[in-house]
């Protein structure tokens, strides 16, 4: 029973006492200096936001920045849990770094709070930081100290996409998370675009991954001739049971990026993440070069390839025209969707 | 008179026999009397508790309140405030509240409370300690701010049944002579010492002018206390002692009522 | 040497911050969970109100006062929905609670005018006063050093959180209180004692939301953003806070003999819980882990405890 309980009394204080060293071993030396150290505060694991991060560190080693050699990076994430956003974005602010890194709106929103004015911020991963409140304008204002990408979607090419496809489209099934902020503004900027070209966009929310499926199907019990899938993070995950009730239905399933179109969606014109990542590892060592972020306009992209998948078009009915194919980035024949 | 007259009251049990708990039962009592209820298990003697503080309806006959001589003719009169302290009188207890909290809420019991006015106040602790010194219990009285479950489950007891007697005393300062006390058992797990404490207890309470009604299987307790026993089997009345009769009755005696022999008178 | 006093610093300085926002959350679980007897998950729908209320009443230039107020009436009357569906519907307590979460994940958004997200960045808060202060003690104390501290703020968080305090504290010592007491030890008592439990627990369930909007109005302009997605979690926060401060005290050996002692407790729960978070930030867990190492480390916190005693009140 001694024994017992010595073991307990010791092993609060040794816990804390090795966590409080491992910090003031972890946090920036003052004296190296020359090193820029950054942070970056990332939202949690996620296709998406992997491929951003890969290839912000490509992008990085790419324009001769080494993590550990001629720069430091604190890798911090909240793990999904908003309500540590601010902590993230606090303890960054207090490991006196040199520019910010953050990804997602709610991460980028906490580290706006907490670093603007002292700490400049590159933002990744928002698709709409005006109404996130982070930037005034597309074009940036002096000062504002915070600039980053946004991965805005060529919604109007993706539209006419699904034009040239299925010419006899007249609904477009939208299945999204309305908690979810890029969706929602994914389908704001998308019904107008759709009126214009002819085509309903026809929403169905979804809560939370076992709904997709559910969604889908009722979209197709009302007559959709076609399924369009944005960013949205809740449907992304339930990607295989969309593809399920597509092939049954031989319904075509437009996608927002090409990771899905490699997973057995049809089509999309594509805004490359790793791109983003690589702009983003652009703007940061523009800052850190003392560039002022607020002249920096957001960095969006007009410009997106085309992703097609031959065996989807297969299952869901549909022939590319041959200037499609010839149009297009990669041609995939190989699905992962079962 | 507190006359019940052919009160029924049917159960039907889950696996769809009717139970008669009360019988065409029927009791008259006479205000400030004592009288000891006793009767085997399901015999019905919580039931007419239950019937008569109002926790359940009667199938059928009534109880008829007339507690006053005044209103000994008048066909309506005020039902008296009914303390009925169930077998298990913790029941009724709050564990992790102090005696004197468990006295503030009987206190409040008539009347809303306040959020603006606190609780337990100092002049509360005198009046409370003051009371439970004046019906004997001092140990209790000195421990009025420790929590009830600090006490012996004896001493809980004892507590819970005076505080249910004091309730109309303590919330309107009103003389107790309208109150019926209606005891479940409270001595059934109480030991040789505390059970004689309690009976004390109930005597006084009982010397303030209450009616009291007390269920009790021990018969020991039944003739030290009663002027009146009244024996129930199935719902009915099957003896009523009172008088001579019963201080000639043995213990051995009304046990063997209690069991079933017939009575002799 | 310094650096390991710096971080120290920063720890406390986050920690105490973090932990004074979500103060409200703590005594709103005080409330439900340790006097009501009341599970409720409904905080995990009426934080994110009171955050929802906040940031919209802010964005429309209101003083921040207008938004606090705004948002502990609507915390109210999200108690008032769990407390009517379980009191007059016969809900189960965790079913209603669960019921009122749900219905305000979609009542949130509508407030926020169909968005998930609204920003709380440029406007003018219950923070801007303070935010003035940290920057003017920075610059006082110490410029020449790239570190952040929040001496203005978290005043500005004590002045709400102690008064929030006293105002509990007084409900529950008081008559009221008292009866509320009972109602979560033994209802049958209650109502034996003729009052009606259902009524208080209408009132306490009003008080304890609002106490959790109120945390949650504080923690949208602490945080910058009013996210539909807040409440996540926010219910595990409040019971991490409450069982810390008890277990705590009661092996300190501190007392917890009255109400003031018991949100005392609770105010040392939470911000000793999000101390640990900040610690477990600072140190540099790798990204994925961070919960991981939240959790190891409350149990070191919790083998503290010598006693195998439960929780209970004492008061």
């Amino acid at each position: 029973m001694p024994r017992k309980g010595l073991t307990r009394r010791a092993l609060t204080p040794l816990l804390v006492a090795t966590m409080l060293l491992l910090g003031a071993c972890s946090s920036p030396q003052q004296q190296t200096g020359k090193i820029p150290v950054v942070g970056v505060a990332n939202y949690g694991a996620h296709p998406i936001l992997d491929v951003i991060v890969d290839s912000f560190k490509t992008g990085l080693r790419a324009r001769g920045y080494e993590d550990g050699k001629n720069i430091r990076i604190i890798w911090k994430s909240i793990e999904g849990d908003v309500n540590l956003a601010p902590a993230v974005a606090q303890s960054l602010v207090q490991s006196n770094v040199d520019a910010i890194v953050s990804i997602t709106t709610p991460v980028s929103q906490a580290v706006a709070k907490s670093a603007r004015g002292k700490i400049p911020v590159v933002f990744s991963g928002v698709t709409d930081p005006i109404s996130a409140g982070l930037v005034s304008s597309w074009q940036n204002t002096p000062g504002s100290g915070i600039t980053g990408t946004s991965d805005r979607w060529p919604y109007a090419e993706q539209l006419d996409l699904i034009k040239t496809l299925i010419p006899h489209a007249r609904q477009v099934g939208f299945p999204y998370n309305s908690g979810e902020a890029n969706s929602q503004y994914a389908l704001t900027q998308v019904v107008p675009l759709a009126k214009e070209r002819g085509l309903e966009i026809v929403p169905a929310a979804v809560t939370g991954m076992a709904d997709v499926r559910r969604a889908v199907e009722s979209l197709a019990e009302r007559g959709v001739q076609v399924i369009y899938v944005s960013s949205d993070n809740t449907v992304m995950a339930g990607f295989d049971a969309v593809l399920k009730v597509a092939y049954e239905r031989k319904l075509p399933v437009i996608v927002g990026e090409s990771a899905n179109v490699e997973r057995g969606g049809l089509a999309t014109f594509s805004v490359d993440y790793r791109r983003l990542g690589d702009s983003t590892a652009d703007l940061l060592i523009r800052v850190l070069k003392g560039e002022e972020p607020g002249r920096i306009p957001v960095v969006t992209f007009q410009g997106a390839e085309l992703y097609l998948n031959e065996d989807a078009a297969k299952k869901m009915g549909i022939t590319f025209p041959p200037s499609l194919l010839a149009k297009a980035k990669k041609v995939y024949s190989a699905m992962t969707a079962k | 008179m507190i006359r019940i007259e052919q009160i029924s009251k049917i159960f039907t049990a889950t696996d769809g026999r009717r139970i008669a708990a009360l019988d065409a039962f029927s009791l008259t009592i006479k205000p400030g009397s004592l009288v000891v209820l006793m009767g085997p298990n399901g015999s019905g003697k919580t039931t007419l508790f239950k019937v008569l503080d109002g926790q359940l309806s009667p199938d059928s006959g009534s109880v008829v309140w007339n507690v006053s001589p005044e209103s000994a003719t008048s066909a309506t009169s005020p039902i008296p405030c009914i303390r009925h302290v169930p077998q298990e009188p913790l029941e009724l207890a709050f564990p992790g509240m102090t005696l004197a909290e468990h006295m503030l809420f009987v206190e409040l019991a008539s009347r809303r409370p306040r959020f603006w006015t606190r609780g337990v106040t100092k002049a509360r602790l005198d009046k409370y300690r003051a009371i439970l010194e004046e019906y004997g219990v001092r140990n209790l009285a000195q421990s009025v701010t420790g929590p009830l479950r600090s006490q012996s489950v004896g001493w809980q007891q004892i507590f819970i049944v005076l505080l249910s007697a004091l309730a109309k005393h303590l919330a309107e300062k009103v003389e107790p002579g309208t109150d019926l006390l209606l005891l479940d058992e409270p001595t059934s797990s109480l030991d040789e010492e505390n059970a004689g404490l309690c009976l004390d207890l109930v005597r006084r309470l009982h010397r303030e002018g209450r009616t009291v009604i007390l269920a009790t299987h021990d018969v020991d307790i039944a003739l030290r206390l009663a002027e009146r026993v009244c024996v129930l089997r199935r719902g009915r009345l099957v003896a009523d002692i009172a008088g001579v009769d019963l201080s000639a009755t043995t213990p051995e005696g009304l046990a063997s009522i209690v069991a079933g022999a017939r009575h002799p008178l | 040497m310094t650096e390991f006093l710096q971080a120290l610093a920063g720890i406390v300085d986050l920690g105490t911050l973090q932990g004074l926002v979500f103060a409200g959350v703590a005594f709103s679980a005080v409330l439900s969970l340790l006097v009501l007897d009341f599970p409720d998950i409904s905080i995990e729908g009426t934080f994110p109100l009171g955050a929802a209320v906040a940031a919209v009443t802010l964005a429309k230039g209101a003083p921040p006062a207008a938004a606090f107020v705004l948002a502990g009436l609507a915390g109210c009357a999200g108690g008032l929905l769990t407390g009517s569906l379980h009191v007059r519907l016969g809900m189960s307590k965790l079913l209603s609670g669960i019921c009122t979460a749900a219905i305000f994940y979609s009542l949130n958004m509508w407030i926020m005018g169909g968005r998930a997200n609204l920003p709380v960045l440029d406007v003018r808060t219950y923070f801007s006063q303070f935010e003035a202060i940290d920057s003017s003690v920075k610059t006082w104390l110490y410029p020449s050093r790239k570190l952040f501290f929040h001496p203005g703020s978290i005043f500005g968080c004590l002045l709400l959180v102690v008064a929030l305090k006293l105002i509990l504290d007084f409900i529950l010592a008081s008559e009221f209180g008292v009866i509320l007491r009972g109602v979560g030890q033994n209802e049958r008592a209650v109502r034996a004692y003729g009052h009606n439990p259902g009524n208080y627990k209408l009132l306490g369930l009003a008080m304890a939301n609002a106490l959790a909007a109120l945390s949650g109005a504080l923690a949208a302009q602490y945080q910058g953003f009013s996210d539909v997605n807040m409440g996540v979690g926010v219910l595990v926060m409040a019971l991490v806070a409450v069982i810390l401060g008890q277990e705590l005290f009661a092996r300190l050996g501190l007392g917890l003999g009255s109400p003031a002692a018991i949100t005392r407790a609770a105010l040392a729960g939470v911000i000793i819980h999000q101390m640990v978070l900040a610690t477990v930030l600072r140190v540099g867990a790798p990204p994925t882990s961070l919960r991981l190492f939240a959790g190891l480390s409350l149990v070191a916190v919790i083998a503290l405890r010598r006693r195998r005693s439960a929780v209970t009140f004492s008061w």
